[in-house]
């Protein structure tokens, strides 16, 4: 188990996507290594295979519920997010020794909506966001710098605000492939906004001619 | 060219250039203590390591992506 890496357990569809990007820069900014099931695409691997390896070697795993409302297509609720925080929590309980060192963020978007839906996670501490970008991102900061316990870590709103930089740079880099922002992979997004990161916040001795 | 050294006529020491270096300093993990060399991307200014992700990009070489970055940042600060 690696003590960086962060599972992200949420939603990959599009009206989730700048929640996704958001959470992966905040994780990136605050030191860490973000995993999800999107990283690789062997496809010979099974996918819950996959989700379960990610989750053995990640320590954190940030869980957002909050998106488990009927599909409005099929009419049946979204049940990987639960089905993912159940199988983070399970590995916890009996993967021995390593594994109980384990750490989850479950976010939902009220605090206390998943009694209606999840009621057995009670007792957990359950973050809300309301659905907004900084919040999500403040509680994610927030959160890796306590369990980091590194000081130096910004604040939320400080990595916040780094984001919504990022997001006005990124369809321009985008471009330099002739891609739009939408078609840029798990494995992109993650080498783009590490880059981006160390160029925005180069120590001041690293600038040419200080 | 050397560089100018004012110092460097008093001391007549010709490795100043070598004194103004910086020592290579091992990055460890502060618990397993197993040096992360390699998987650190860079520092930022407030004293984070910033780490390499997992594999390579898909559309892009590490090369490409730090001048891609370096040009649209540049083309935003020149306005």
């Amino acid at each position: 188990m690696n003590d960086r890496d962060v599972f992200i357990n949420c939603p990959f569809s599009p009206d989730y996507s700048r929640h996704f990007e958001a959470i992966v820069f905040a994780v990136i900014r605050s030191g860490f290594t973000p995993r999800c099931a999107r990283e690789n695409d062997d496809g010979g691997e099974v996918r819950f295979d996959k989700i379960c390896r990610i989750i053995s070697e990640s320590r954190y795993g940030i869980h957002d519920i909050s998106k488990t409302e009927p599909d409005p297509g099929s009419g049946l609720p979204r049940f990987n997010m639960p089905l993912e925080l159940g199988l983070f929590l399970g590995a916890r309980t009996f993967g021995g020794r390593a594994q109980a060192r384990k750490k989850a963020l479950i976010l939902d978007s009220e605090p206390h909506r998943y009694h209606a839906f999840i009621s057995d996670i009670g007792g957990q501490d359950i973050h809300a966001h309301g659905g907004e970008i900084q919040r999500l991102i403040e509680e994610v900061a927030t959160w890796l710098r306590d369990e980091a316990r590194h000081p130096d870590v910004p604040g939320g709103r400080a990595i916040a605000a780094e984001y919504i930089r990022f997001c006005e740079d990124l369809p321009a880099i985008a471009a330099v492939k002739r891609l739009e922002t939408d078609e840029l992979t798990f494995k992109d997004l993650t080498a783009i906004a590490a880059q981006w990161i160390v160029a925005e916040n180069v120590p001041p001795a690293a600038h040419p001619g200080r | 060219m050397r560089p100018y050294y004012p110092l460097a006529h008093e001391t007549d020491r010709d490795d100043l250039d070598a004194m103004t270096k910086a020592p290579a300093k091992t990055v460890r993990d502060s618990k397993s203590g197993k040096s992360v060399a390699g998987k650190v991307l860079g520092t930022t200014r407030d004293g984070v390591r910033i780490l390499k992700p997992r594999g390579n990009a898909t559309h892009f070489t590490q090369k490409e992506l730090r001048e891609a970055v370096t040009r649209v940042r540049a083309g935003k600060q020149g306005g």
